[in-house]
């Protein structure tokens, strides 16, 4: 990295508001961002960070109008009056969405579009084609249609039409949250080869950062109030984050929030500087002599006592698109009552459709998919309703209702129950998941958060045993998704059946008791999640990656053979506590 | 995005081939198709709408080299479509009914002769059998013509050629384009609201009232997400320069070659000239726009 003196992104009092809008999403925002940095912008969902990078590539307030107040300077040019398309070439964006950033049907095609519109010559569109897509190492899909690229090759390919423009600033804007881990993997991987190039500036905005921040010259802290509450390097911000900005939901590595744990509980790390990645982390870990204890043989993981009640049962199911594809090949799955199962892959290998074949979506053969022992072809939809809950990956597809308290009385209004029995639930429900002051609002009104909680609600209130959960975390900060995992936990702890499927490797070391791999429409591995980590085998193949906190436990074991996973930051304290009280009742 | 529920069918769309539709400029191409479906709709006389679509069909195999089946596979539908309509109007009409209410009045003051027999109740004429099979052969000679366009030509390369030789506005252009891209995705989304919906208990309205009701609660969720998505892939193109000149350029030129003007000119000229030819032997007995 070289560092000039002279800022490329300069924002001056920078404040805006959407025409529409109350309120101001970016709120007296000042910060220099200098050539060759890679910096990333942290803050809780919907705080504006898209916004500002909006107005750092002159979208704002070149194309959407809105109260603009402050300046910002690119390369030396004031925005407001330097013309878009002169910005364009300075400034790109990755968006998140890899689907609507894209306008044409073809690899080649879609790096073509910006230098067309700058009306360079074939040649010189032909050689940029040629020198953006060798970049991000796509060129052997230059003439393929862009629905056949995996998430992560679409984000490259969005990539490299961003670099056929030459700019010398890109944003990425959660670039990997609609992707899946293998998917997450390829995109950083070329980032962190583009944060080698000297002349390139990159401005991160991400959620979970344990495998980018080691690229990271400085952090910026956001707040909810779009305004800029504090920047510095990437250790002193994460020990900030920890400190003083626990409520703005961020997310920090997990080998972060263990060596906080541990600092603070152990008098001799005070001192020490925390680790940001896996390697650090070991270094870290070995200032403690009681980390070496921490085995096999001294300390038991507690057994999951085996329910012998079967809440679902898959036998030999297949199930074919009508346009030909097998989507699932001969799946065999039991669900355990009381199990707390995660299901994973990559996307498109199953998980969806079959979750979706368990409660009756598709038309299935009879005697394929049982819950409690019945088959669901002979069960009406409210029978399935009554027992299985599924909560949608994007929750807006399920609201139904103008306000939120009919949302969640829904259920129950079309299966009868009293008025007075509804209005008691429904204002229970409500009250539990913090909605009770939107019950009149529009449920499309609410916050991502908040909209999640209301699907998880509507599900709850006619009490299902099962309950399946999509992506229950996507999209959600680090404040969200603690609440919703910590409320499946409460429930499943109550004996309620959850099954979630997820990309999220860290949630299903936290949560899951047991996981099923999926990997092209088979289940490859359906077992404990201490075992799944030991399987190299089923993780390659399916394309996952083990958690941080797993890489590390892996790592110790070389030294400390015995050495137990830590499956969460939290658990280590357990861990030590137990290992402590061992050694003082002794 | 990712995709809950059944993917769309798709088989009515281009087909990648190297024939010589393939390669013909995609506005002439678009004319001719035009030129051909509306002379079918003046005709309601069953051999000469057999005649040109017989044309169509050469065109579609044997220049544009369209597989059968993937005909056939589009065309199963509609060829079940007027087979109705054959049966309707052979059933249907009665040389009694005063003229306002006889389907056939048209094939009926022709020289077809009068010929009737009994299928049970139902009783079959032969104007109606006339007059049905032009229908019929109507609606199928429309679609193999419009599918002699759309297997044959890339959108994209069609918009282009509106763009360069109609001089149609770019910026409308890359608008139908991208609603031409946001179909699947709006079908995929349509289809995960309808299982979301269905879940809860909503969808099983057999009334045509209550099913119209759920369509509508339907709409809320998708047009939200549509808009979304569409300014969602505003600013990303806006991101890349779009709009930012009067002209752009293009990777790929579509080209208007000689042999393409001469062909189409030469193409059309037979037509008219056949279409004319049918009118003088008394094959187009009836000049009338109606179905």
């Amino acid at each position: 990295m070289v560092v000039t003196e002279k800022p490329i992104i300069e924002v001056k009092n920078l404040s805006f508001k959407y025409i529409d809008s109350q309120h101001l999403v970016l709120d007296n925002i000042n910060l220099k961002i200098y050539e060759g940095e890679t910096v990333l912008i942290l803050g809780p969902s919907g705080c504006g960070k898209s916004t500002l990078a909006l107005c750092l590539n002159g979208i704002i307030p070149h194309a959407i109008k809105g109260d603009m107040k402050g300046e910002v300077i690119i390369d030396g040019v004031n925005t407001k009056y330097c013309s878009l398309h002169e910005l364009t070439q300075k400034v790109g964006i990755v968006f998140q969405d890899p689907e609507t950033q894209f306008c044409t049907l073809y690899v080649e095609d879609e790096v073509a579009f910006g230098p067309e519109n700058l009306c360079l010559s074939k040649e010189e569109i032909e050689k940029r084609i040629n020198q953006s897509l060798k970049q991000v190492e796509l060129l052997k899909h230059i003439k393929t249609r862009l629905d056949k690229l995996s998430g992560g090759e679409k984000q490259r390919l969005a990539l490299a039409a961003i670099l056929a423009m030459n700019p010398k600033i890109i944003i990425f804007d959660e670039p990997t949250s609609n992707l899946d881990p293998s998917g997450t993997n390829n995109v950083f991987s070329i980032i962190k080869k583009m944060s080698e190039d000297p002349t390139k500036t990159i401005v991160l905005i991400e959620h979970k950062i344990d495998d980018i921040i080691d690229i990271v010259n400085r952090v910026f802290i956001m707040n909810a109030n779009g305004t800029i509450i504090d920047s510095g390097p990437p250790r002193e911000i994460i020990e900030r984050v920890s400190e003083k900005y626990k409520e703005l939901g961020i997310w920090i590595p997990q080998v972060s929030e263990l060596a906080i744990f541990l600092r603070e509980h152990y008098d001799i790390l005070r001192n020490e500087t925390i680790p940001l990645t896996v390697e650090e982390a070991i270094n870290f870990l070995d200032k403690l002599n009681i980390i070496e204890k921490l085995t096999r043989s001294q300390y038991m993981i507690k057994k999951i006592e085996k329910p012998s009640e079967v809440a679902i049962s898959i036998k030999d199911l297949e199930f074919r698109y009508p346009d030909g594809t097998l989507a699932l090949k001969r799946v065999n799955l039991e669900v355990l009552k009381g199990d707390f199962l995660a299901i994973v892959g990559g996307n498109g290998s199953g998980k969806t459709t079959l979750a979706l074949c368990i409660i009756g979506a598709f038309p299935i053969p009879k005697g394929r998919v049982y819950i409690n022992g019945k088959d669901i072809t002979s069960m009406t939809r409210y029978e399935i309703a009554k027992e299985v809950g599924y909560v949608f990956q994007y929750p807006e597809h399920q609201f139904i209702e103008a306000k939120v308290f009919d949302e969640v009385a829904f259920s129950l209004k079309v299966r009868k129950v009293s008025l007075e029995e509804i209005e008691k639930r429904v204002t229970n429900i409500l009250k539990l998941f913090s909605l009770d002051k939107y019950a009149s609002s529009n449920p499309f009104i609410l916050s991502q958060g908040e909209k999640r909680r209301l699907s998880v609600a509507t599900m709850l209130i006619v009490e299902p045993n099962i309950l399946i959960l999509d992506e229950p975390t996507f999209g959600q900060d680090e404040q969200n998704s603690r609440y919703i995992m910590e409320l499946l936990k409460k429930l499943n702890e109550k004996g309620k059946t959850i099954i979630m499927i997820t990309h999220d490797m860290n949630l299903v070391a936290k949560y899951a008791k047991t996981v099923a791999v999926m990997s092209n429409g088979e289940i490859i591995f359906n077992g404990t999640v201490e075992e799944l980590f030991e399987r190299d085998d089923v993780m390659n193949e399916a394309k996952l990656f083990p958690p941080p906190l797993i890489r590390l436990s892996r790592i110790l074991k070389h030294k400390y053979p015995n050495f137990i996973n830590i499956k969460y930051p939290e658990a280590i304290i357990e861990m030590i506590i137990n290992e402590e009280n061992r050694f003082t009742t002794i | 995005m990712k995709k809950i529920g059944l993917p769309r069918y798709r088989t009515f769309e281009y087909l990648e081939a190297d024939s010589f539709l393939h390669r013909l400029n995609p506005t002439l191409k678009f004319f001719i198709t035009i030129i051909i479906i509306l002379l079918g709709a003046t005709i309601l006389d069953p051999l000469p709408l057999l005649i040109f679509m017989f044309i169509g069909l050469i065109m579609i195999f044997i220049v544009g080299q369209i597989p059968v089946k993937v005909y056939l596979k589009v065309m199963s539908f509609f060829l079940f479509l007027s087979t109705m309509y054959f049966v309707f109007y052979s059933i249907i009409y009665s040389p009694e009914a005063p003229p306002a209410f006889q389907f056939g009045r048209i094939a009926r003051e022709t020289i077809i002769p009068h010929i009737e027999f009994r299928l049970g109740i139902l009783r079959v004429t032969s104007e109606g059998m006339y007059f049905g099979s032009a229908v019929a052969l109507r609606i199928l000679n429309t679609l193999t013509w419009a599918m002699m366009f759309i297997f044959t030509t890339h959108p994209k390369l069609f918009i282009i050629s509106l763009i360069q030789h109609m001089k149609l506005n770019y910026k409308v252009g890359f608008a139908i384009f991208a609603g031409y891209r946001f179909m699947p995705l709006l079908n995929s989304e349509l289809e995960s609201i309808r299982i979301a919906h269905a879940v809860r208990g909503y969808g099983e309205k057999t009334t045509l009232k209550g099913r119209f009701k759920e369509f509508m609660r339907y709409t809320i969720p998708l047009f939200a997400s549509a808009i979304r998505k569409a300014q969602r892939t505003a600013i990303a193109m806006e991101s890349k320069a779009f709009g930012a000149f009067p002209k752009r350029t293009y990777l790929t030129d579509v080209k208007l070659n000689k042999i393409d003007v001469v062909f189409t000119l030469l193409f059309l000229t037979i037509i008219i000239a056949l279409y004319i030819l049918m009118i003088k032997l008394g094959l187009i007995r009836s000049l009338i726009i109606s179905f």
